[in-house]
């Protein structure tokens, strides 16, 4: 029962009604509930927040801890517009106010449509990969990270980055258990891989992008998942 | 089934713990109790040289009892990291906040 209401919890999020961008997700917990989350958080018409991580520990205590997490990222946002100080608030609650031990790794975006740019803070993803439509070829620009509630002040340790998008372009990130899985063999999945998917399958749409890179994980992996995985996929249709 | 095995050795200013085997959630509690116990009133050395992985339930013990140390006027110390600790504490960004030594003789 309390797997259902975290799970509802944990699916209930404000998905993108902008035509300008297809949003596609999937999230697999690899022991019925745990502490790996996607939120899609509405600012207003063109300008929408999407958060996606982990909290650390198993099972319903790291559940619990996102199941806060999630609501207090409503709360803060209520209160502040700025999306750094916003990161700098939730580092200080979970420091604060959540278990010892408790840490958050993933990424933090916010994307304006009418600017056509993503803002990003890194907080310990692992990957953050775009697919250029104008080069035909996938990057990486998570760049280097700091996960949240370790340090009282993280402010000076940040940094919001920004890209420009443009029609046809794809954003892909995810959680270490998409690239940090082992198959039989003892192989690493890792960001090629990721990439290939991403560049075999662009022109589906996101969600089935994100379902065809977690496929592709189970194939090569051949054997049950240790770890959670979540994807999130952006795909930036342009437009006015 | 991961095993976790731990070690505890006095030494003049610290207390030494070896651990050997993977720190995560099913393995962490006898691990746990330890640090946050003994950086009440030690520094507090932990040798991860046989540590093959460590979690984010462990990853979140090392950083509290880093900062319990903080807090008591004490300090946790990493020593001789496997690759496997490395990469664990190398994820979360903070390996320039983290007392690294590769000797006791290192701890002050």
């Amino acid at each position: 029962m309390s797997g259902q209401i975290i799970t509802s919890i944990q699916e209930n999020m404000d998905r993108i009604k902008s035509p300008k961008i297809d949003a596609g997700y999937i999230m697999v917990p690899a022991h019925n509930i745990g502490g790996e989350f996607i939120d899609l958080i509405r600012l207003t018409d063109t300008r929408h927040i999407f958060v996606i991580g982990a909290m650390s520990g198993k099972g319903i205590a790291a559940s619990m801890s996102m199941v806060i997490l999630k609501s207090v990222i409503r709360t803060f946002l209520a209160e502040t517009k700025d999306f750094k100080l916003l990161v700098e608030k939730i580092n200080s609650f979970i420091r604060f106010g959540l278990p010892k031990g408790t840490y958050f790794a993933g990424l933090f975006g916010l994307i304006d449509f009418s600017t056509d740019t993503m803002y990003y803070i890194n907080c310990g993803s692992p990957a953050l990969l775009i697919y250029t439509r104008a080069y035909n070829n996938v990057i990486e620009i998570q760049g280097e990270g700091r996960v949240l509630g370790f340090v009282k002040d993280i402010g000076h340790l940040i940094k919001v980055k920004k890209v420009k998008l443009a029609e046809g372009d794809i954003v892909l990130t995810c959680t270490p258990g998409l690239i940090e899985t082992r198959s039989l063999r003892g192989e690493l999945f890792g960001k090629d891989r990721v990439q290939k998917s991403l560049m075999e399958n662009f022109t589906y749409p996101a969600e089935k992008m994100a379902r065809f890179t977690y496929d592709a994980l189970t194939q090569f992996t051949s054997k049950e998942l240790e770890d959670d995985v979540s994807i999130l996929v952006l795909k930036y249709l342009g437009g006015k | 089934m991961d095993q976790l095995t731990l070690n505890e050795k006095m030494g003049a200013n610290y207390v030494l713990l070896e651990v050997a085997g993977s720190i995560n959630a099913y393995t962490i509690a006898e691990f746990q109790e330890k640090v946050y116990n003994y950086i009440k009133t030690n520094n507090v050395v932990l040798d991860l040289s046989q540590v093959y992985s460590i979690d984010s339930a462990g990853l979140g013990v090392i950083m509290a009892g880093f900062n319990d140390g903080v807090d008591n006027g004490k300090k946790l110390f990493l020593m001789n990291m496997s690759d496997g600790a490395k990469k664990a504490i190398d994820s979360t960004g903070f390996a320039d906040t983290f007392n690294v030594i590769h000797s006791v003789t290192e701890v002050d």
